[in-house]
């Protein structure tokens, strides 16, 4: 599914203030697997989320998501792919609080062509329904529970059926129950639908629930364990 | 379908915000500048008004009579003999009301033997102290000469207002009267640009016939505007014969005007009314207060000018308290903004996606401001116009009022735009 290959990253690259935020990382993320990330604050795990994601580009290294390497590619073509291919579940759920769960799930569609508006409504009414949340479609979101919210930034996430979900943190703002229902909810996408899951924790016990956890520090991938 | 979709989250960020932080204080800043403005209009003129009655506390207004206001009563009645319907009976008891008020009494223009109680008054027609007939340099100063025969036969309103005063306007063809026509008796005109006279016409005016040696441009001090100038010394002298007239060194004004039917004289009050007084004075008089109008002048101009720009300071001064305010909220417009767009970068807006959302969001808040201003704009300028239709100014104050509803919204679109761009999408 996705082929790290030598990746690094160095923030001010040129300056005194140079960061190496990542440095030769590998990794490897096959279809349906978990993936869980962990590292202290200021490791790279973000960074690493970030090229993953198409949100920012490796100094060094290729990327290869679905045998094609993006590392390369113009920022256009990487948005396109971020819509089409990639969705993400956000720590602070990235909702826009005063539109409601339908309209919240509609956007990434909205930033796809190939779609009508009256079929945006449509896949999102039915990605609602498998997230178990039809009955808060016309809620505004802020007036959600935190879990409801986050339910509803995974349906949001998963509305364009991407390959690859990226989840960062997802439950920390979660109490146990919720933030297990949460993790459910996202292995469950990865059994059923065969998405790839990689989900950047600071917490073992979610990280325990993923097929494999990934060790980062300093900005270099140092245990990998199943 | 699917952008407005878009745009329309971005429209309500601004809405949200403005709810919670900025609407109130932009409607209200909106509101007050407008209410500003009004207040500041309205003082203008009645501060200046004060002013200018302060200035020309010893002539202020003038108050028209009838003829006869300077014939003795004998004087009166044989004129009334000669020219019998063109002397409208005199309203002694109204006179005698305006006497017994608390208004100010008139100066004694026209010498000590002057019945005052003859007079008529029958309009305040301004409220300056102009002098628009200064009578200097003459050996014998001209006067209103009620019903003077030269006029009997013409037929134009105030064709025989005279004026002795140059300064009240330019020669713009022809030449100007001189020392010599007064003194050798010449029967001159000099004229208004706007009458219809030519260069060496020759009026017919019954026993004496003028001829046009000037076309004079008025610089519009209102009243009769006090052209044509005609001079024919010889022809007072005929009817005024041995009469003399006492000037004294403080006569102050005089306003003279004259039409075929009907011939007033000035009376100038010695002192400025109050404001109650001249609404008393109207009452007496049955004029409305805006009848009682000021000329157009040059300390006019100045003291407005000193106003505006006293107004344009106080603007100022609260357009920065506003500023202040608005300055939090745009900051928080801006944050809300990068929050939205942030989450539609992270779901695959490209960056022309973002700009071109960010242009839409000016061009819609424009024209918002646009419709909101002009709402505003049309009922506030009618407002103005009937305070005062010389505060040709106040439409500035509405394209400033909409130029800083745009310059808001510039403002707020300019550092999102920056800060989108230079803000990681993903974590805070």
């Amino acid at each position: 599914m996705i082929k790290l290959n030598g990746i690094s990253r160095t923030y001010n690259q040129g300056t005194e203030e140079a960061v190496r935020a990542l440095s030769n990382v590998d990794l490897d993320v096959d279809y349906g697997e978990t993936v869980a990330v962990m590292g202290v604050s200021g490791s790279g795990k973000s960074t690493l989320l970030h090229i993953i994601g198409c949100l920012d580009k490796p100094d060094e290294g290729s990327y290869e998501l679905e045998g094609e390497d993006i590392s390369r590619k113009l920022s256009d073509t990487l948005s396109r792919i971020r819509n089409e291919k990639i969705g993400f579940v956000l720590q602070d759920y990235g909702l826009i609080s005063d539109k409601t769960v339908l309209e919240n799930i509609m956007f990434p569609l909205a930033f796809s062509r190939k779609i009508s508006y009256k079929e945006m409504k449509r896949r999102a009414e039915n990605t609602a329904g498998r997230i178990g949340i039809t009955a808060l479609s016309k809620k505004r979101v802020s007036e959600l529970s935190g879990g409801q919210q986050q339910r509803a930034a995974i349906a949001r996430a998963i509305v364009n059926e991407p390959d690859l979900i990226l989840a960062d943190e997802p439950t920390a703002a979660l109490d146990h129950k919720t933030a297990d229902e949460i993790m459910d909810v996202l292995l469950s996408l990865a059994e059923d639908k065969k998405h790839s899951v990689i989900i950047v924790t600071h917490d073992k016990r979610i990280a325990d629930m993923c097929d494999r956890t990934v060790y980062i520090a300093d900005g270099e991938i140092t245990e990998s364990e199943t | 379908m699917k952008f407005l979709f878009i745009v329309k989250v971005m429209l309500r960020d601004w809405m949200s915000v403005h709810r919670r932080y900025t609407f109130i204080i932009l409607i209200t800043m909106i509101l007050s500048v407008q209410a500003l403005f009004f207040i500041a209009v309205k003082n203008a003129g009645n501060n200046i008004e004060d002013a200018f009655l302060e200035k020309y506390s010893h002539s202020t207004y003038q108050i028209y009579a009838h003829e006869g206001e300077s014939l003795s009563g004998k004087e009166y009645e044989e004129f009334e003999k000669n020219y019998p319907g063109d002397c409208p009976k005199l309203d002694r008891e109204l006179m005698d009301k305006y006497l017994a008020s608390d208004l100010p009494m008139p100066c004694n223009y026209l010498g000590e033997d002057v019945e005052l109680t003859g007079l008529e008054v029958i309009q305040v027609y301004a409220v300056n102290g102009i002098p628009m007939y200064e009578l200097k340099g003459l050996e014998k100063p001209f006067e209103y000469l009620p019903g003077f025969p030269v006029f009997e036969e013409c037929d134009r309103k105030y064709e025989a207002v005279f004026n002795i005063a140059p300064d009240n306007y330019r020669i713009v063809e022809g030449r100007d009267y001189t020392e010599a026509d007064l003194t050798e008796h010449n029967h001159v005109l000099v004229v208004n640009e706007n009458e219809s006279y030519q260069l060496g016409d020759k009026l017919d005016c019954g026993k004496y016939e003028f001829e046009v040696i000037g076309i004079a441009h008025s610089d519009g001090y209102g009243l009769s505007s006090p052209l044509p100038y005609w001079f024919a010394e010889e022809s007072m002298s005929e009817y005024l014969g041995e009469r003399e007239f006492e000037y004294a060194d403080d006569w102050c004004t005089f306003l003279g005007g004259y039409d075929c039917t009907t011939t007033f004289a000035a009376l100038t009050l010695e002192k400025p009314l109050t404001r109650a007084q001249k609404k008393e004075l109207c009452g007496l008089l049955g004029v409305k207060s805006s009848d009682i109008t000021m000329p157009y002048s040059d300390f006019y101009e100045e003291e407005y000018a000193a106003y505006y720009r006293t107004t344009i300071i106080e603007s100022a001064v609260f357009g920065l308290f506003c500023a202040a305010n608005i300055i939090l909220a745009i900051w928080s417009l801006c944050q809300k903004h990068i929050d939205t767009l942030r989450t539609f970068r992270v779901y695959g807006a490209s960056a022309k996606t973002e700009i071109l959302l960010i242009v839409t969001l000016i061009m819609c808040m424009t024209m918002a401001a646009v419709v909101v201003g002009g709402a505003l704009c049309l009922p506030m300028q009618k407002l103005y116009e009937n305070i005062n239709p010389i505060y040709a100014w106040r439409p500035y104050c509405m394209v400033t009022a909409l130029a800083a509803l745009v310059i808001i919204n510039l403002l707020t679109a300019i550092p999102t735009a920056v800060l989108t761009v230079r803000r990681s999408p993903v974590g805070k």
